[in-house]
C-alpha cells in the first residue's frame, strides 16, 4: 500500500476486546454497505477479509493458533482507515485455502444480517400505538441488538404490524413510517433517521475532475437520466383490513405515465398515512440526471482522507464534472452505498448515489 | 465538519396541489366477496362502532344490576321488620320493643334491645353482654369500659377499689402497678411495694433510699453519704424537752465500742452532763481517765477483791507521807478551760500532780505521754482517812492520859 493511503487496520474481537491482524498477512479486504439502487431497501453490509494463512494461525481447528476460539462464529471484525472505524461486522463464513499458496477467506456481515434472520413474534397489545423509535427498539431487543448500538429516532405513531415477519421487515415499516431511512453504520449502530432530519446530513466530499479545491479526484462515473427511478404514485399500504391510502402526482403522469410504488408503513393516523403519500408520490416524481455510481481512489488526498473516513450513508457528497462537449455540471448526491476494494497496493472506492430530493411533509 | 463546500437544500413542504389522493379498505387475506365489494364502510370504524356497543351494553348491564340490587333491599321480610339494604341487619318492632338482630329470630342470638325497662345487648349465644336500666340508670358491662373520661359519683370494683367523687381511692388487699403521681394527697393503712419510687425515693423489698443520699432500711439502719451506715440498732435520745437533750459530734469525735472520743477537750469539757438530777447509789461509777476517757471507775464490793490487808501494813502506802504533800492554790492556764467556767482565772486550792506523784504516786494518774496528770481521789481519800483515823487514835490515846 502506498505511503500516502489511509492505513489499514483489520482487527477481530470478541466481546468488545480487539486484536489486530498483522498487517502483511492482510491480502485483501472488500467491503459492501448500503444499497446499489435507491429504489431497494438497504442490505446487510458486508466484508470479506483474505488473509495469508502460511502458518495456519488463521485456520479455525489450529489448537496452537493464537487465534484458536477466536475465529469462531459471532467473531466481530473492525476495519479501519488512519483509525477511523469503516466498517463494523460478524464472521458469518470462514473458507480455508489448503492449495499451494494458503489462504484463508473469512466473511463477515452487519447487524442487518442479523435482524433478517430473525423473526418477530407477535406484538403486545401494548405495542399496538407506540413511535417508531419505540418500535424500532422493540425490534432491536428483540434481535438482541445491544442497546448500546443505536440511534433510533421517529415520533410518527405506528399501528401493530402483522406476525411471522422478519425484524428488518419490521425495521423498513418504520424506516418507512418516517419518510426516513434505516441502516447500521461504520461503527455498527443501528440508526434510525426520520424524514426531516435528512436536511441536517453534512456533505462530505466534493468530487471534481477539474482539480478543484479540497476536492477529490475520480476515475469513473456512471449517471442516468433519472426516469429509472421516476414513481408518480405511492400507495402507503397500512396493513390488511386497513384503510391504504395513495397520491398521485398528475403533472408526472403525463410526462411519465404511471409510475406507482408501494409502501409498507403501518402509520397510525389518517394524516400521517395521507402526507407519506404526498411526500413518496412526489419525491421522484421528476426526472433528472444523476450520479448513480462514481469511482475513485482515496490515495494520496491528504487531510481530505478523514472526511473520505467518516463519510457515512445518507451523508451528502457533491459531483462536479465539465462534458466532454464542454460543459459544467454539479451534481448533489445521497450516498446511498459504498464499496472498497482495498489490495496490498490499491484501494478503489465505488459511492452508489442517488438526487438529493428538497421535498418534505409533516408525518 | 468536512473541508468541501456543504449542500445547502430549501426545503419544500409537498402539498395536494396538482395531486389525486384516495383511499381504499385494503383486503384481508384471504379475501372474501363482501370485503371486495365493501367500498364505503370502514373496518375500523365498524370495529370502533362495535365497541362502543359493547362499553354501551356493559354500561346497561350495570345499571340493571344496580336496580336488581336497589329492588332486592326494597323487599322487607315482614311488616314490623326493617331491613338495612347494606348491612341486612333486621330490626323488629313488637311487643319485646325494638331489636336490631342479624340471626334467624330476633328473640335469640346476637341482638340489641331497646324498651322501656332499658336497653339490653346480647352476644350469639344468648348472653347478656350489657344493660342500662331505664329505672334505675343501673349499667352493667360484660366487657371492657374504655374512654378518655369518666365522671359521676363513685367507682367501685367489685368492693377491693373504690373512687368516691372527692378522689379518695380505697383499695383492699390490692396490688397497685406502675407509677402513681400525685402532688398532694395522704394514705390511711398499708402500702406494700416491692419496687418503685415515691418523690425520688426508691422503694425495695425492705428499705426506701434516695440514691446514696439517705437509705431507711427495715432493719432500723440509716445510711447517708456514700451509703455508709449512720445508724445500726437502737436510739432513744430524748424522750424529754426536745432541744434538752442532744448528741453533739465534732471534728475527729466518735463513738465506738471502747468509748467516746472526744477531740478538743480543752473547748468542750462538759462531755457528760454535769446538770443531771438522777445518779445512783451504786459504789460503781465512772471517772475520766487521763487519757480524756470517760471509764468506769472500780467497784468497791468484796467480790471483786482479794489479797485485802490493812493500809497500815504497807510501809510503801503510809498515810503519812500524806503529811508532806503540799495544799497549793492556782489558776488554770488560759483556753485550759472554757472561758465562761466559774473558776476559769481565779485561785483555787488543789494538789499539783507532780507532788503528788513525788509523795504518794499510788494516788497519781499519768498521761500516757506526759507522765502526771492528775491525782486519784478514791486512793487519796482512804489514806488520807486512814491518816485520820491514825491521828484519832492517837488524839484518844493523849485524852485518855
Amino acid at each position: 500500500m502506498p505511503a500516502n493511503a489511509p492505513t489499514l487496520t483489520v482487527a477481530f474481537g470478541l466481546n468488545g476486546t480487539f486484536t489486530n491482524v498483522s498487517a502483511d498477512l492482510i491480502l485483501t479486504v472488500d467491503i459492501r454497505r448500503g444499497r446499489m439502487y435507491q429504489d431497494v431497501f438497504i442490505d446487510a453490509g458486508t466484508a470479506t477479509v483474505v488473509l495469508n494463512n502460511q502458518s495456519g494461525a488463521f485456520d479455525p481447528s489450529n489448537t496452537s493458533s493464537s487465534w484458536y476460539n477466536t475465529l469462531i462464529a459471532g467473531m466481530q471484525v473492525r476495519i479501519s482507515g488512519n483509525s477511523t472505524v469503516i466498517y463494523t461486522g460478524y464472521l458469518e463464513d470462514n473458507m480455508v485455502n489448503q492449495g499451494i499458496y494458503p489462504t484463508v477467506s473469512l466473511t463477515f456481515v452487519d447487524g442487518l444480517a442479523t435482524f433478517g434472520k430473525t423473526i418477530a413474534p407477535a406484538l403486545a397489545t401494548s405495542a399496538y400505538s407506540e413511535t417508531a423509535a419505540a418500535r424500532a427498539t422493540r425490534v432491536l431487543d428483540i434481535a438482541q441488538w445491544p442497546a448500546g448500538s443505536r440511534s433510533l429516532t421517529g415520533t410518527t405513531v405506528m399501528l401493530a404490524t402483522g406476525q411471522g415477519i422478519s425484524c428488518l421487515d419490521m425495521l423498513e415499516q418504520c424506516a418507512n413510517v418516517v419518510g426516513g431511512r434505516f441502516y447500521v453504520s461504520r461503527t455498527g449502530v443501528a440508526t434510525l433517521v426520520p424524514l426531516a432530519n435528512k436536511f441536517s446530513r453534512p456533505t462530505q466530499l466534493l468530487f471534481s475532475d477539474q482539480g478543484d479545491a479540497n476536492s477529490v479526484g475520480y476515475d469513473g462515473i456512471i449517471t442516468n437520466p433519472g426516469t429509472d427511478y421516476v414513481y408518480n404514485q405511492a400507495i402507503v399500504d397500512r396493513g390488511p383490513g386497513l384503510l391504504q391510502y395513495s397520491s398521485t402526482f398528475n403533472a408526472s403522469v403525463t410526462t411519465y405515465g404511471l409510475k406507482s410504488k408501494k409502501l409498507d408503513a403501518p402509520s397510525n393516523t389518517t394524516t400521517a398515512a395521507t402526507n407519506l403519500s404526498l411526500y413518496a408520490a412526489r419525491k421522484d416524481a421528476d426526472a433528472a440526471v444523476l450520479v448513480e455510481q462514481l469511482d475513485f481512489t482515496p490515495i494520496g488526498i491528504g487531510a481530505l482522507a478523514t472526511d473520505f473516513l467518516e463519510t457515512e450513508l445518507n451523508d451528502l457528497v457533491t459531483v462536479k464534472r465539465v462534458t466532454y462537449d464542454g460543459r459544467s455540471i454539479s451534481i448533489n448526491c445521497v450516498v446511498e452505498g459504498m464499496a472498497h476494494s482495498i489490495t496490498s497496493d490499491n484501494w478503489r472506492v465505488s459511492y452508489f448515489t442517488s438526487l438529493v430530493d428538497p421535498y418534505t411533509i409533516a408525518l | 465538519m468536512p473541508l468541501c463546500p456543504q449542500i445547502t437544500i430549501t426545503p419544500i413542504t409537498v402539498t395536494t396541489s396538482g395531486m389525486t389522493t384516495a383511499s381504499v379498505i385494503a383486503a384481508n387475506a384471504p379475501a372474501t366477496t363482501e370485503q371486495l365489494t365493501t367500498t364505503s364502510a370502514s373496518a375500523a370504524a365498524a370495529l370502533a362502532a362495535a365497541n362502543a356497543a359493547q362499553a354501551d351494553a356493559a354500561t346497561a348491564l350495570s345499571a340493571a344490576n344496580t336496580a336488581y340490587t336497589t329492588a332486592i333491599n326494597s323487599l322487607q321480610p315482614s311488616a314490623y321488620a326493617i331491613q338495612n339494604p347494606t348491612t341486612k341487619q333486621l330490626t323488629a318492632i313488637d311487643a319485646t320493643g325494638l331489636t336490631v338482630y342479624s340471626g334467624a329470630s330476633s328473640t335469640s342470638g346476637a341482638r340489641v334491645v331497646l324498651n322501656s325497662t332499658g336497653l339490653a345487648g346480647f352476644n350469639s349465644g344468648g348472653t347478656a353482654t350489657f344493660s342500662v336500666s331505664a329505672s334505675t340508670g343501673a349499667a352493667v358491662f360484660s366487657g371492657d369500659v374504655t374512654g378518655a373520661t369518666i365522671t359521676g359519683g363513685t367507682l367501685n370494683i367489685a368492693g377491693n377499689a373504690i373512687i368516691n367523687s372527692s378522689g379518695y381511692l380505697t383499695a383492699t388487699g390490692a396490688t397497685i402497678t406502675g407509677s402513681i403521681t400525685a402532688t398532694s394527697g395522704s394514705f390511711t393503712g398499708n402500702i406494700y411495694a416491692s419496687g418503685g419510687t415515691i418523690g425520688g425515693f426508691t422503694i425495695a423489698s425492705n428499705y426506701i433510699y434516695s440514691g446514696s443520699s439517705l437509705g431507711i432500711y427495715s432493719d432500723g439502719t440509716i445510711t447517708g453519704g456514700n451509703s455508709s451506715t449512720l445508724f445500726y440498732g437502737y436510739a432513744n435520745i430524748g424522750g424529754g424537752t426536745a432541744g434538752s437533750e442532744r448528741l453533739i459530734v465534732t471534728g475527729n469525735s466518735s463513738f465506738d465500742g471502747t468509748g467516746i472520743f472526744l477531740n478538743n477537750l480543752t473547748t468542750y469539757t462538759h462531755f457528760f452532763s454535769p446538770y443531771a438530777t438522777n445518779v445512783t447509789a451504786a459504789a460503781n461509777g465512772y471517772r475520766v481517765s487521763s487519757s480524756g476517757r470517760l471509764t468506769y471507775t472500780t467497784a468497791s464490793s468484796q467480790r471483786y477483791k482479794h489479797d485485802i490487808v490493812d493500809l497500815v501494813s504497807i510501809s510503801e502506802y503510809n498515810p503519812k507521807k500524806l503529811l508532806n504533800l503540799p495544799v497549793r492554790a492556782f489558776r488554770y492556764n488560759e483556753n485550759y478551760v472554757t472561758p465562761t467556767d466559774e473558776r476559769a482565772e481565779v485561785l483555787i486550792p488543789g494538789f499539783i500532780a507532780e507532788e503528788v506523784d513525788a509523795i504518794y504516786p499510788i494516788a497519781c494518774d499519768y498521761s500516757e505521754t506526759q507522765g502526771p496528770e492528775s491525782w486519784n481521789d478514791r486512793i487519796l481519800l482512804p489514806a488520807m482517812l486512814a491518816l485520820i483515823q491514825e491521828q484519832e487514835k492517837r488524839i484518844q490515846t493523849l485524852e485518855g492520859k
